[in-house]
């Protein structure tokens, strides 16, 4: 194929005009160029024969009901120990954690705070965000306290929220404007690549 | 290749307001495992092929299964049916098998878009149709796949194997349109030469 953008735009749809869901203009355009070009013509057979062949190459086993059994479980295991009351000292413990965490979270707020906003910056903390970036976090099970609050203090977060019934946390990103893509990715990205610390992290 | 593509949202939504699998969706929101079950019957060979495709291990690709089902239960209530059901479950998927990958610390060796193809000899040496045809076998097939990076093999079960469109492949992978297109161009070319040498005899499945 030559490498002229055109070409390389028309190469880069066939495989969705011979997998079939190509638009209909993009599709009509698309067959009119192959009516005149040969080589496209041989790279849309290569395409389709592709196709075929990975449909063919495929070699996953049935999964079974096996994966389904487990995840039932474990969401009744989960459910389960959300409904029963915890030994005093792990709701002591994890209530503690929870406290430094939270209060890590507003010393930090109120050192990067642009001005003192007094009794208001206090009642801000429970769940209100005010416009501000919030994360769904859930932390991994042995993370420790210490870990989750250096984390969340070298991204200026604040936990307003959780955990839920499944254990998820609501997180502020406090020193990244709402419309800043690139900061909250790589608030996200620097969350997620601390597998030992958060379990799962998405935007809300 | 700044193109506007006239497939959007808006498709996505008027495929979302007639997908069967919604009011499974709503009832598992609602706590029904029987609609568990029906979902799980429904798409679980597909979202195992998927992992088994990536991560080339049936019985991780299980485990990732099930902690896609987990995650669908916690989440059913937060589905907003701006896509189908079946786009919602594999970008669910993506995301469980990157952890994994992850984990494995294998992330990094794999997921080139634009370089992965630098470097490639000259690809009209290479008749098309002839390296598919002399490597009809699926188990040819199957090693070339294997040697793709995983953003490439994720691509090639996508478009292939399940049929999708561009833009569900994007909200799957969550990236631009125009990266699908780039990595399926270079898994493609990357599989022409894999083929091809194959067929010239050299030792491609090293």
């Amino acid at each position: 194929m030559p490498e002229h953008d055109g070409d390389r735009e028309r190469d880069e749809l066939l495989p969705f005009l011979a997998n079939g869901t190509l638009e209909p203009e993009e599709r009509a355009a698309l067959e009119r160029a192959l009516e005149e070009d040969e080589p496209l013509r041989h790279e849309l057979d290569f395409v389709a024969r592709l196709r075929t062949g990975v449909k063919a190459a495929s070699d996953a086993p049935d999964p079974g009901e096996l994966p389904l059994r487990r995840a039932l479980k474990r969401i009744e295991r989960e459910e389960a120990r959300t409904r029963r009351p915890s030994p005093w000292w792990r709701a002591a413990a994890i209530a503690a954690g929870i406290a430094v965490v939270v209060q890590s979270g507003v010393i930090v707020r109120q050192l990067y705070a642009p001005a003192p906003g007094g009794p208001e910056l206090l009642g801000e903390r429970t769940t209100a965000t005010d416009g501000r970036v919030v994360l769904q976090v859930t932390f991994a099970a042995e993370a420790r306290e210490a870990e989750i609050r250096t984390l969340l203090r070298s991204l200026r977060a604040t936990i307003v929220d959780g955990p839920s019934a499944a254990g998820v946390y609501r997180v502020a990103l406090d020193g990244v404007a709402p419309g800043d893509a690139a900061a909250i990715e790589g608030a996200i990205g620097r969350l997620a690549a601390r597998g030992d610390v958060v379990r799962h992290v998405a935007r809300e | 290749m700044n193109r506007s593509v006239p497939w959007s949202d808006t498709s996505l939504e008027d495929a979302a307001t007639v997908d069967p699998d919604r009011a499974l969706v709503d009832r598992i929101a609602a706590g029904s495992e029987e609609a568990m079950t029906e979902l799980y019957g429904r798409h679980a060979r597909r979202l195992h092929a998927f992992a088994v495709a990536r991560l080339r291990d049936p019985a991780a690709a299980a485990d990732v299964l099930s902690e896609v089902m987990v995650e669908v239960w916690r989440r059913a209530d937060r589905f907003e049916g701006r896509a189908r059901v079946s786009t919602w479950l594999f970008g669910i998927a993506h995301h469980k098998v990157i952890d994994e990958l992850r984990r494995r610390g294998a992330r990094g060796l794999a997921s080139a878009d634009d370089d992965e193809a630098a470097g490639l000899p000259d690809l009209h040496a290479v008749d098309p149709v002839r390296a598919i045809d002399a490597a009809g076998e699926a188990e040819r097939l199957r090693r070339c796949l294997e040697r793709l990076g995983d953003s490439h093999r994720e691509a090639v079960h996508l478009a292939f194997f399940e049929d999708l469109s561009c833009a569900e492949i994007a909200e799957i992978a969550a990236c631009p349109i125009g990266t699908v297109k780039t990595r399926l161009f270079h898994a493609k070319r990357l599989l022409k030469r894999c083929l091809g040498g194959e067929t010239e005899g050299s030792d491609a499945g090293a």
